[in-house]
């Protein structure tokens, strides 16, 4: 007798996403774009490199001119857009709930629909005068259409069984209007304005293009004339960035106006929203990007303490910056992974992107490589000091996550660990050393070290079962309480020794009795007994102590014109 | 109170080349307090009978007339619809409102109501849900609330269960028994799935093939409540065979009037 085996034959149609790729894929294009436009191949002339294009539209952001080219084509865009928009859901439902007002408009809107807008521009100029009155009408005309076919198309869509149940509850023409078929058109309604926002910015472009003094149209039209390729190139990534944000914009309007539509199919709007956004998310879920707030308004109050010895360079910001992302992400990452066994476990973490195979063990490690490559490359490019300085650092953030499996102090390294963030952008700034920054770093330790603990009290249960080491978990709830109250206090002790050490002035003291009252709200918002609000309110309390902290150095340091 | 029921008749046009007959020569009546349960084979003409007297269909010839005293608050019918239609929306809780919206109930009446019959359908709990985020069943309980909160005195429901499996119908059939029994509701409920209709049923009206006319219409003399046992029962047994043969060998078949 003979055996086969039945063999999965329908793999080809498993779609599946690799956020990994989807990443690499724009970065990839911009470097290779980079290397050819480096290399001489291609006269920079035709091709300037992304580098150039971006140092350029950078000049132009100094000067205020690109500010100036968007302000007027946003303004033409947005009375365009609202006035289009406005008359086209007026028609369409007028198209739409009225058989009379149907059979009499139809035609118009048949013949003059296949019309493209912008061959009316010249007719519009003559009426209107070359100002701005036929540019707005002309982007009116292009947004009018889409939306108002949409929209009776959507009142015409609506399933006849809700009409009928609104009618079987005693609903009235005008109710049966309003309650059944109005939130029926609202998906087609959005459709419509997402085709007609592309059209919009397709129209006042060309209509800049023929007629105008300012606007991005006119910017590229007036850079290829005089061969500014680079302007050129900034002005179309300007409108790829416009579209992208219109786009999203009008999804999240979508996802809060439809709330009934959108919770089910996640899957849909990450398609919509474009795979590389999603995976930048996804990516961001699992490095915890959101958190980044925490740390760095710290690490930037050291480098503007650090502004009078240093001067100002943007390239070193910017490398600042760089650096801090990648360290993190490195330690993220590595986190992720060393900790994927645990974090399956864990009911709480089971949604995370390195739980659900949204990102495979594989691509976390490569995600740490890469991070961590870059972060010693930012580091290099602040001087020799640093670059000596990231490998013992990299070193002392990777380690973090062994730490927990055998000593309940972990929540101290934590702190040490990212705590070390203020000094390094007072060494990246300044190239010297100062112990006066230390201030800086014993207050971020102890803040991080303190609202770990808190967070560690949602998981007491599970680290027990799973033999981890934590202070609730160790001790109780009670004791872990008191020590992050303490360590809170040392924090507000080491604000105050920082504005001593540098003789920060009011400003400064007024942020620090601020942060000491948001501190007390946290401890009083989380009890022992009642961790429910762990979450987004806890998040943006400790968002909001960083970024008072950053605001009070800053104001003080900079802007505050009484400063000496 | 009661429903009459007199010679209905519907014809459908069809497009372009004449008109199919659905229904011939309806009578029956429903009294007070009763529950007629209405079986035909699928497709038969049911539904349209069901739109007829929810006023949402205009027969072709015939009328039905509700007698006795009349109270504008409250409606003659309220419909559960097979597709259930509930507004997606509205949440449960907004689901149930609605009707006493169109009544113009002030608001704080509005949510006793609501609350009253969420709870009388086992919704407690589920307010806030919108129909998608809640089980097929609770979907089916949501929009019974919401029939009942209209406090009609006839409530129709046209095959409410027959998106159901199994085991979630025989709970509901017997979900529906005790709220029938609590409310003292009248009640005309449609159904092909002659166990049901026996089970619920004060008396059950037999349709047959299209165009339907009513074959006979049987009493089901089985005490309540209603036990699920009493589906084993040989009485039981006796009304699914009777029914069973009255709507296969029904007398009418398909008649394209041209």
């Amino acid at each position: 007798m003979e055996k086969k085996e039945v063999k999965f034959r329908a793999f080809f149609v498993n779609y599946r996403n690799y956020p990994f790729a989807s990443l690499l894929s724009i970065a990839g294009c911009l470097l290779l774009w980079e290397l050819i436009s480096g290399s001489g191949l291609v006269s920079p002339l035709f091709l300037p490199a992304p580098s150039v294009i971006l140092k350029s539209g950078w000049e132009m952001v100094r000067t205020g001119e690109i500010i100036r080219h968007i302000g007027a084509s946003m303004w033409r865009v947005g009375w365009g857009f609202a006035i289009g928009a406005s008359a086209g859901i007026l028609v369409g439902f007028i198209l739409g709930l009225s058989s009379m007002g149907d059979s009499i408009l139809n035609p118009l809107l048949a013949v003059t629909y296949p019309i493209p807008k912008i061959a009316i521009l010249p007719l519009l100029i003559l009426w209107l005068g070359i100002g701005e009155a036929s540019k707005t009408t002309v982007i009116a005309l292009g947004v009018f259409f889409p939306i108002a076919i949409n929209v009776r198309a959507g009142i015409r869509d609506v399933d006849p069984v809700l009409i009928r149940a609104a009618i079987s509850m005693g609903a009235t023409r005008f109710s049966v209007a309003r309650k059944a078929i109005l939130p029926c058109t609202l998906p087609m309604l959005f459709a419509g304005l997402k085709v007609s926002m592309g059209i919009a910015l397709l129209l006042v472009v060309t209509a800049e293009m023929v007629a105008a003094e300012s606007g991005i149209g006119f910017l590229i039209l007036s850079s290829a004339d005089l061969m500014q390729t680079d302007r050129l190139l900034f002005g179309i990534m300007i409108l790829s960035v416009l579209g992208l944000l219109f786009n999203w914009g009008l999804n999240s309007m979508e996802k809060i106006l439809i709330p009934w539509k959108h919770t089910g199919d996640k899957e849909t709007a990450q398609m919509n929203q474009g795979r590389f956004i999603a995976a930048i998310k996804t990516y961001g879920r699992l490095i915890k990007l959101s958190h980044t707030i925490f740390a760095l308004p710290f690490a930037l109050g050291a480098v503007v303490l650090g502004y009078h010895i240093w001067g100002f360079s943007w390239t070193k910001l910017i490398w600042i910056i760089c650096a801090m992302t990648f360290a993190r992400s490195a330690a993220m990452g590595f986190n992720r992974w060393a900790d994927i066994h645990y974090d399956r476990m864990n009911p709480r973490t089971s949604n995370r992107p390195s739980v659900t195979g949204q990102i495979s063990p594989r691509a976390l490690i490569v995600l740490v490589i890469i991070s961590s490559a870059l972060f010693v490359l930012s580091s290099f490019m602040l001087g020799k000091l640093c670059f000596a300085l990231s490998f013992p650092v990299l070193g002392v953030l990777l380690f973090y996550s062994y730490t927990k499996r055998f000593t309940s102090l972990s929540h101290f390294y934590l702190g040490f660990a990212i705590g070390l963030a203020p000094a390094g952008g007072w060494i990246a700034a300044t190239g010297i050393w100062d112990y006066r920054i230390l201030w800086l770093s014993v207050a971020l330790m102890t803040f991080i070290a303190g609202f770990d603990i808190l967070y560690a009290l949602q998981d007491i249960e599970f680290d027990k079962k799973a033999g981890l080491y934590s202070l609730p978990a160790r001790y109780n709830a009670k004791t872990a309480f008191w020590v992050s109250s303490l360590l809170h206090a040392v924090m507000v002790l080491s604000l105050l020794g920082l504005g001593q050490a540098f003789r920060l002035t009011g400003f400064y003291w007024a942020t620090v009795a601020l942060i000491g009252i948001l501190l007390f709200v946290e401890h009083w918002l989380v009890r022992p007994h009642d961790l429910s609000r762990i979450n987004m309110a806890f998040f943006h309390v400790n968002s909001a102590i960083s970024l008072l902290l950053f605001l009070g150095i800053f104001v003080d340091r900079i802007a505050t014109p009484w400063s000496g | 109170m009661r429903v009459i029921i007199e010679n209905l008749s519907k014809f459908f046009t069809q497009n372009g080349s004449g008109s199919i007959e659905v229904l011939r020569d309806i009578n029956f009546t429903i009294e007070q307090g009763e529950f007629v349960c209405v079986v035909g084979p699928s497709g038969c003409g049911k539904t349209t009978l069901l739109n007829i007297i929810a006023g949402l269909v205009a027969p072709t010839s015939g009328k039905v007339s509700f007698e006795g005293t009349f109270d504008n608050a409250r409606s003659l019918t309220a419909v559960v619809f097979q597709e259930l239609a509930l507004f997606p929306w509205r949440t449960v809780e907004a689901n149930v409102e609605f009707g006493l919206e169109e009544k113009r109930i002030n608001k704080a009446q509005r949510k006793k109501i609501v609350q009253e019959f969420i709870s009388l359908v086992g919704l407690s709990g589920f307010e806030k849900n919108y129909p998608h985020q809640i089980s097929g069943g609770m979907k089916q309980r949501a929009a019974i609330a919401r029939a009942l909160a209209m406090d009609p005195m006839l409530l129709l429901m046209d095959e409410p269960f027959s998106a159901l499996d199994a085991e979630t119908r025989a709970m509901m059939q017997w979900e529906l028994a005790n709220i029938f029994e609590k409310t003292k509701k009248t009640v005309m409920y449609i159904t092909h799935y002659i166990p049901e209709a026996v089970f619920l049923g004060d008396r059950v009206v037999v349709l047959g093939k299209t165009p339907a006319q009513v074959e006979k219409i049987i009493n089901i003399d089985l005490p309540r409540p209603r036990k699920e046992e009493i589906k084993l029962s040989p009485e039981f047994m006796e009304y699914l065979k009777e029914i069973w043969g009255l709507m296969r060998s029904g007398t009418s078949s398909i008649n394209l009037a041209l």
